[in-house]
C-alpha cells in the first residue's frame, strides 16, 4: 500500500477544541429539530434533507481537523490544501444548507431564545452589525481576501510554525467562508433582500479568477514558495517541489471547478423556478380564457 | 399521541446515533498533544545510519514555560527513497551552559499512530541562557547523535498580562461609551425631527 493512503486510513486524533463545538452545535441542533418536528413533521425548516446536510458539515470539519488529514497537512502542501478545501468548499455551504439559525434556535433554552431573537430582529447593534457584514460585496471580499492573504509565503509558514496561528488560520478560513456562502444559499437569518439567481451565479463565478491565478501561481513556481515544506522529511514519495505543483493544481482546479458546479445548480434552479412560473402563467391563462368563455356562453343562453 | 410517539422516536435514533459517532471516534481517536509544527532547528542531518530533523516551540524559549521538542527519524535506502523509524528509542539530553555537569535525559515518546517515525518531549526550562540539546536515536541499524544549540530567555513579566487584561477592560468600556452616545444622539435627532415638523399641516 502506498505510504500515504495507509497514513490517511490511520486513526483519527482527538482535538478537544474541535469537538467540544462540533458536540455543541450538534447537540444544539438535534434538539431543535427534534423540537420543530414535534410541532410538525411536513415544514421545511427542519426536514430530514437539511439534517443530513447539516451533519455531514459537521462531520467534514470533523474529518478536516481531527483525521490524518490534519496531520498530513503538516508534511504535504497538498494535503493541506485538501485541509482547507473542505472547510472552506464542503463544510461551510453544507452547514447553511442545513438551516442551523432557525433549527438551533429551537435548540436554545427559552430565556435564550428570546434573547437571541431579540437582538436579531430588533433595531440592535446585532443586527445592524450582521446586516452590514452580510451584505454580498462584504461577504465576497472578506472572504477572498482572507482566503488569498493566508496564501501569503510568510504567513503560511507562520501558520505552520506556530500551532495557534495554524488554528486561527482554520478557523478564519471557515467563518469567512460561512460569510461567502450566505447570501449564495440565502440562509436565515436573511437580514437582505435576496440576491436573484443570476447575481449568485456572477457571485460565485467572481471567485473563480483570484483563485485560479493565486493556484496557478503555485502550481508553476519554479522554486518552493513555502519553505516549511522543506525542511520536513519527504515521506510520501514527491518532492517539496512536485508536492506544491499537486497542491497548487488542488487550489487552482478543485475551488474553480467547484464554483463553476455551483454556478451550474443555480442555473438549474433558475431555469426550473421559470419553468414554473410560466407553466403557472399558461394555466392562470387557461383558467381565465375558460371562465370568459363560460361567460359568454352563459350571455348568450340568457338572450337566447 | 401519534405525533409524540414518533417525534419520541426520532430524538431517540438522533441521539444513538450522536452517541454512536463519539464512540467511533473515541474509540479510533487519541488524545493530540500537538498537531505538528515548529521552528526547524536541524533538518536532514545524517547521525549514525538515521537522517534526523528537530523542531521546537514555543517561539523563543523561557525559563519557568515548557519547551516542546519534535524529532523525526528517518532513513534513505540505496534508491534514495525516505523511510521513517518507527522503532527508534529518542533520548533528549539537555544541559544549560551555566550548568554544564547538570544534564537532564529524557525519552521522547512517539506523536502518534498516524506520524510515523516522529517522537516528541516536554520539558519546563528551570533557568535561562544558552542550552545545548543533544538528540540520540537508536534502533535496529544502530546510533546516531546529533545536537543543536537553544538560547533560553529569561522568564515573562506577568505584567505582560495585566496590560492585556487592563486594555481588553478600557476597549470594551470604549465600546459601551461610544454606543450609548449613538444611541443617544439617535434619540435626540428623533425628537429633534418630531419637533421641527409637526404631524398635522396647520391650516389658516
Amino acid at each position: 500500500m502506498h505510504p500515504l493512503l495507509r497514513a490517511l486510513l490511520g486513526p483519527w486524533e482527538l482535538r478537544w477544541e474541535v469537538l467540544i463545538p462540533l458536540v455543541f452545535f450538534g447537540s444544539l441542533y438535534a434538539l431543535g429539530w427534534v423540537r420543530l418536528r414535534r410541532q410538525s413533521r411536513t415544514q421545511k425548516v427542519a426536514s430530514q434533507w437539511r439534517l443530513t446536510m447539516y451533519y455531514l458539515g459537521l462531520g467534514s470539519i470533523a474529518l478536516a481537523l481531527m483525521s490524518p488529514i490534519d496531520w498530513l497537512g503538516t508534511q504535504l502542501l497538498t494535503m493541506h490544501m485538501v485541509q482547507h478545501k473542505i472547510l472552506v468548499m464542503v463544510s461551510a455551504p453544507l452547514i447553511w444548507l442545513g438551516n442551523p439559525y432557525p433549527v438551533a434556535l429551537w435548540g436554545l433554552p427559552l430565556p435564550v431564545r428570546r434573547a437571541l431573537t431579540a437582538g436579531i430582529a430588533g433595531d440592535t447593534w446585532l443586527r445592524s452589525s450582521l446586516k452590514a457584514l452580510g451584505q454580498p460585496a462584504i461577504c465576497w471580499l472578506v472572504f477572498t481576501f482572507t482566503y488569498l492573504a493566508w496564501h501569503d509565503p510568510f504567513l503560511y509558514d507562520l501558520a505552520l510554525r506556530v500551532e495557534w496561528v495554524h488554528n486561527l488560520e482554520h478557523l478564519t478560513f471557515f467563518l469567512t467562508a460561512m460569510l461567502f456562502w450566505w447570501p449564495v444559499v440565502n440562509g436565515a437569518p436573511r437580514l437582505h433582500k435576496s440576491m436573484p439567481y443570476w447575481g449568485r451565479i456572477l457571485f460565485v463565478l467572481a471567485f473563480v479568477p483570484p483563485n485560479a491565478i493565486a493556484g496557478f501561481a503555485i502550481a508553476n513556481s519554479p522554486e518552493v514558495i513555502y519553505t516549511y515544506y522543506t525542511t520536513v522529511p519527504r515521506l510520501y514519495g514527491m518532492s517539496a517541489l512536485e508536492d506544491q505543483m499537486i497542491g497548487g493544481a488542488v487550489m487552482w482546479v478543485w475551488s474553480s471547478e467547484m464554483m463553476i458546479d455551483v454556478a451550474v445548480i443555480m442555473l438549474g434552479v433558475m431555469s426550473l423556478k421559470e419553468r414554473k412560473r410560466k407553466q403557472k402563467q399558461v394555466e392562470a391563462a387557461k383558467v381565465a380564457q375558460k371562465t370568459l368563455s363560460e361567460r359568454r356562453l352563459d350571455r348568450v343562453e340568457v338572450i337566447g | 399521541m401519534t405525533r409524540r410517539y414518533y417525534s419520541g422516536r426520532q430524538a431517540r435514533w438522533i441521539a444513538l446515533l450522536l452517541v454512536l459517532v463519539w464512540l467511533m471516534i473515541a474509540a479510533n481517536g487519541r488524545p493530540a498533544a500537538a498537531h505538528g509544527g515548529g521552528t526547524p532547528q536541524i533538518v536532514d542531518v545524517p547521525a549514525g545510519p538515521y537522517r534526523l530533523f528537530a523542531w521546537t516551540t514555543p517561539d523563543p524559549w523561557r525559563a519557568g514555560e515548557v519547551a516542546h521538542i519534535t524529532v523525526a527519524v528517518t532513513r534513505v535506502d540505496a534508491a534514495g527513497q525516505v523511510f521513517p523509524v518507527a522503532d527508534a528509542q529518542v533520548t533528549i539530553r539537555l544541559a544549560s551552559e551555566m550548568q554544564p555537569e547538570q544534564i537532564v535525559a529524557l525519552s521522547a515518546q512517539p506523536v502518534s499512530a498516524v506520524a510515523t517515525g516522529f517522537y516528541e518531549l516536554d520539558y519546563k526550562l528551570p533557568s535561562d541562557g544558552l542550552w545545548r540539546i543533544e538528540v540520540e536515536a537508536r534502533g535496529a541499524e544502530g546510533v546516531g547523535v546529533v545536537a543543536f544549540a537553544m538560547e533560553v530567555e529569561p522568564a515573562a513579566s506577568s505584567l505582560r498580562w495585566f496590560w492585556f487584561v487592563g486594555a481588553l477592560a478600557a476597549a470594551s468600556v470604549a465600546f459601551g461609551l461610544l454606543l450609548a452616545r449613538r444611541r443617544r444622539s439617535s434619540q435626540e435627532q428623533t425628537v429633534a425631527r418630531r419637533t421641527a415638523q409637526p404631524s398635522l399641516p396647520i391650516k389658516g
